[in-house]
């Protein structure tokens, strides 16, 4: 509660100043306001009617204006007539000057000039056409065309003959290809034979070997006959003998161990032809020895082993037999293949040599068949040379023939131009003839009559003036053709018209006339012909002039309408056509009045008011005028009047 | 501790920077926007309040633009010397709230002094009364005011405005508990000098109470200076009506006038809250401490 209070004084001088500030302007604020605000003055929209009129002006011109003109330079002596002066067809208009005018001076002059050049036409254009240089030179050419023709007739080779020439050689080409073939395959073949030839050997056909052999054998099997023969001998003798030992052996091996654990008679009959010699030599040393028994015994164990020996050498002696056949029959063999070869090489031999033969004399037809190609050949080239130089020769007849007709053609447009040229001079020597005709007639000795009767309305050269060629010298209206006026006016509003429609004239402000204008059609302005039309105007009446400014108003068609507004009220835009309406609204001051634009489309209109419908209703307030522009919604100030 | 501390200080610090950014944002972009030309403001608000027919320069959406394109004093301009219609409604407020701050303190002031002076049961009954007024919300009286106006005979006037702005139990409430505060010696001091109850309520009582009577003025201000409700129901005629009505149905093209309205018309508030601020913080801060 003691601190110290920060000084606030300040706040309060603001506030103050605040509320003072706000007072002052709330005081003030409706005279700024109004300040700023457009002062706009108003009507009331009405109904009632519009009149729609057409208004402009013309000016009034004679419908047909005759010009008096003259077409040479004459010097005028006097003028018989002034502006505003009645003439007839007939009357006198200008007395002319005697003596020739510059423009016929110059007529006959050019007259002169073209006959004489029409003179030297006639000489120059004498040519004459001579074609016997090209056609002697045709002449030669198809002379030596026929020359050579003939030359080239000697070296004519047909087709056929030509053809078989080729065919022949390509049959001669075909035989030594032939001939190679089968001559390569025969020397190939003498070579294989004479390889095979070199590797043979005659061959050993000695006998003598043989013939020892078999003597060998011979010896050998009757030493075996022999043995044989003893065995047999000594069988018979001892045999007996041998039976005992045979059987007493057979019985000891019967009684031993051995044979007694054999179990089948095949392995014990085995057993017993195994064992058999060793027992029979035992059995007789032990119970036979020193008796016949033991004697028998050995002689027949010594023959059967001499029957053995002679086996053995005989069969020694059988070997070397078959050995010494063998060597017989190998040699054999290669005497035969020796044979063979030998015939084989011969043979080869024989066959290359016809071969060869063959081949060189197909060589030699090929070679003849070639020859006689080539001298063909020869003769075609001969042929096309002459060919060439005759297509040649052609070539340059075609061009001088053709160098002939075109020099013909161009000789025969020549003639033609020439003949046109000719006759343009003579044409216009008849022109130039009928100009100075025409000048010299022209002023009908030197005097200028009307042609129309009329009005002068203008005189453009004074006594003792010199005319110009086409000079116009005066204009004559012409009554008969009336008078006439124009007035431009917009496409819609010549739609509101009718040809036969008479308007109202009035020549100036201070009244009417007794001028009347009926309408007699309506074109296109040719200044604006997409939006204006032109209405003419037929004039007739009392004090008609021409060149008489008048002012015209045309259509009268009268209408009620529930809308209508000042023109002043109406404005347009981009949108179309428009007016403000003044709308209140009420405020702590009282009522605030703003603009509201309302579209509106335009009915009819005169001079005045325009009738008018869209969102407005009679008794609104429009907006005729304003201080400044004004916008939708904006505030507005009612002018105090 | 001490760094745990200063980190704890340092959030504090950014949520209520953040909160204080956020409570201030319509008013900144109220007296921004206040500078910008209208079609600039149209631009941005008009598809709010052109949203059947909106412009072809008009974003699709509301944008909120704080910075002008172009600064310009147009509305200023406009509400100041093209408007009377704004300054009167003005001068409304003006003439609706100063009676109602006023006669409210002083009614507020003479009845909390009753309920300070007197106690008994009949007091307390009526105090207790008063404060579940206080918590009833004023939408629920205002069909009661508006059918007492009605037969008083001055709805439609501002009376129907001020009279019933006259008496608020929550200033009432506010001003007893800051006056039963005031040292019961010192009145029976006063009364042994002899002096009367009107003395004492004006000699001892007021001066005591200044800065309790400061902020409930401020407050008061404030609370009838923003009013719309009651203009509305008791007060048709518009051309009575409050600048805060008007403000309320401001219309399309009229939005850049707004903000204009609406910046003047914050000045007397934050005059006053400037001139106060000091008793509305000590005002404020004695009756949060008040035992009753």
């Amino acid at each position: 509660m003691n601190e110290k209070k920060k000084n606030r004084g300040w706040v309060k001088n603001v506030a103050i100043i605040f509320l003072v500030v706000l007072l002052f302007l709330t005081f003030f604020s409706n005279t700024i306001m109004n300040r700023s605000l457009p002062e706009v003055s108003v009507k009331y929209a009405e109904s009632g009617s519009i009149t729609t009129q057409i208004r402009g002006t013309g000016t009034i011109e004679a419908v047909d204006t005759y010009q008096v003109t003259i077409k040479e330079s004459r010097k005028i002596k006097s003028v018989a007539v002034s502006p505003g002066q009645q003439v007839a067809a007939g009357d006198l208009l200008f007395v002319l000057s005697e003596g020739d005018s510059d423009e016929l001076a110059a007529a006959k002059e050019a007259l002169e000039t073209l006959e004489l050049s029409y003179q030297k036409a006639l000489i120059t254009n004498e040519a004459e056409y001579d074609y016997t240089r090209q056609e002697r030179a045709i002449t030669k050419l198809e002379k030596q065309i026929n020359e050579t023709d003939a030359l080239r007739r000697d070296y004519l080779v047909s087709a056929e003959v030509y053809k078989k020439a080729t065919d022949a050689v390509k049959t001669a080409e075909d035989a030594v290809n032939v001939a190679q073939v089968k001559y390569d395959q025969a020397a190939k073949d003498l070579k294989a034979a004479e390889s095979d030839f070199e590797v043979v050997s005659p061959g050993n056909t000695d006998g003598g070997a043989v013939t020892a052999a078999m003597n060998a054998l011979e010896a050998a099997r009757k030493a075996l006959s022999d043995a044989e023969n003893t065995l047999e001998t000594n069988t018979l003798l001892y045999g007996a003998h041998y039976t005992i030992v045979e059987n007493a052996a057979k019985s000891e091996i019967m009684a031993s161990d051995e044979y007694l654990t054999l179990t089948t008679d095949s392995e014990r009959e085995a057993f017993i032809n195994q064992k058999l010699g060793v027992y029979m030599d035992y059995v007789v040393t032990r119970d036979h020895k020193g008796t016949d028994i033991e004697t028998s015994y050995n002689t027949l164990t010594a023959n059967k082993k001499a029957v053995a020996d002679a086996k053995a050498a005989v069969n020694s002696a059988k070997a070397a037999l078959d050995n010494a056949v063998v060597n017989q029959q190998a040699g054999n063999q290669n005497q035969l293949n020796y044979l063979y070869y030998l015939q084989n090489l011969e043979g080869a031999k024989a066959t290359e040599e016809v071969m060869a033969k063959l081949l060189s004399d197909a060589k030699k037809t090929l070679e003849n068949a070639k020859g006689e190609v080539s001298a063909l050949d020869e003769k075609k080239d001969s042929y096309k040379k002459y060919t060439d130089t005759i297509e040649g020769l052609q070539e340059n007849l075609e061009d001088a023939k053709f160098e002939l007709e075109q020099q013909k053609k161009e000789d025969e447009k020549a003639q033609k131009l020439t003949a046109l040229d000719m006759q343009a001079l003579r044409n216009d020597i008849a022109k130039a003839r009928e100009n100075v005709e025409k000048i010299s007639t022209g002023t009908a000795g030197g005097e200028i009559y009307s042609e129309v009767n009329g009005i002068v309305k203008s005189v453009n050269i004074t006594s003792g003036g010199m005319t110009e060629y086409n000079q116009t010298l005066a204009a004559i209206e012409v009554v008969d053709r009336g008078y006439c006026a124009t007035m431009s006016v917009t496409a819609e509003q010549a739609k509101k018209v009718t040809v036969g429609d008479f308007a109202n004239v009035s020549t100036g402000w201070w009244g009417g006339s007794d001028i009347t204008a009926r309408l007699t059609s309506v074109r296109n302005d040719p200044a604006n012909p997409r939006e204006k039309r032109l209405l003419v105007f037929d004039i007739s009446g009392g004090g008609v002039e021409s060149g008489t400014q008048i002012s015209l108003s045309i259509g009268e068609r009268s209408r009620s309408y529930d809308v209508i507004v000042p023109n002043s009220a109406l404005r347009s835009d981009a949108n179309g056509d428009f007016v403000y309406i003044v709308t209140a609204k009420p405020s702590p001051l009282g009522n605030r009045y703003s603009a509201t634009r309302i579209d509106v489309q335009v009915l009819a209109k005169d001079d005045v008011n325009a009738a008018v419908s869209g969102g407005i209703s009679a008794y609104d307030y429009v907006i005729t005028t304003s201080t400044k522009p004004i916008e939708n919604n904006m505030l507005i100030r009612m002018a105090e009047s | 501790m001490r760094k745990k501390r200063i980190f704890g200080r340092t959030a504090i610090f950014i949520i209520s920077a953040v909160f204080a950014i956020l409570f201030l944002l319509p008013t900144v972009l109220t007296i921004s926007n206040s500078f910008m030309t209208q079609g600039e403001i149209n631009a941005n608000y008009g598809v709010i309040f052109n949203a059947d027919s909106p412009s072809s320069y008009t974003s699709e959406k509301a944008t909120l633009k704080f910075i002008p394109d172009k600064v310009s004093l147009q509305q200023y301009i406009t509400v100041l010397f093209k408007s009377p219609d704004y300054l009167l409604k003005f001068w409304n407020s003006v003439i609706l709230v100063v009676p109602i701050v006023i006669l409210q303190v002083g009614t507020a002031a003479i009845a909390a002094y009753g309920f300070t002076r007197w106690r008994g049961k009949l007091i307390s009954g009526l105090f207790f009364f008063y404060v579940i007024l206080m918590l009833m919300p004023y939408q629920v009286t205002l069909v009661p005011n508006y059918l007492v106006s009605q037969w008083l005979g001055i709805l439609d006037t501002r009376w129907s405005i001020i009279l019933p702005g006259m008496f608020a139990p929550f200033s009432v409430f506010l001003l007893t508990k800051f006056m039963r505060r005031i040292p019961a010696s010192l009145i029976e001091a006063a009364k042994l000098d002899g002096a009367g109850e009107w003395q004492i309520f004006t000699k001892i009582c007021l001066p005591q109470c200044r800065s309790a009577l400061y902020s409930i003025a401020i407050l008061v201000f404030i609370d009838y200076w923003n009013m719309v409700e009651q203009p509305i129901i008791l007060l048709p005629d518009a051309a009575k009506q409050p600048l805060s009505v008007y403000l309320s149905t401001i219309n399309a093209g009229e939005v850049g006038i707004a903000f204009a309205v609406a910046t003047i018309y914050l000045i007397p508030t934050l005059l006053l809250f400037l001139h106060g601020e000091e008793y509305l913080v000590e005002g404020i801060a004695h009756q949060g401490s008040v035992k009753g």
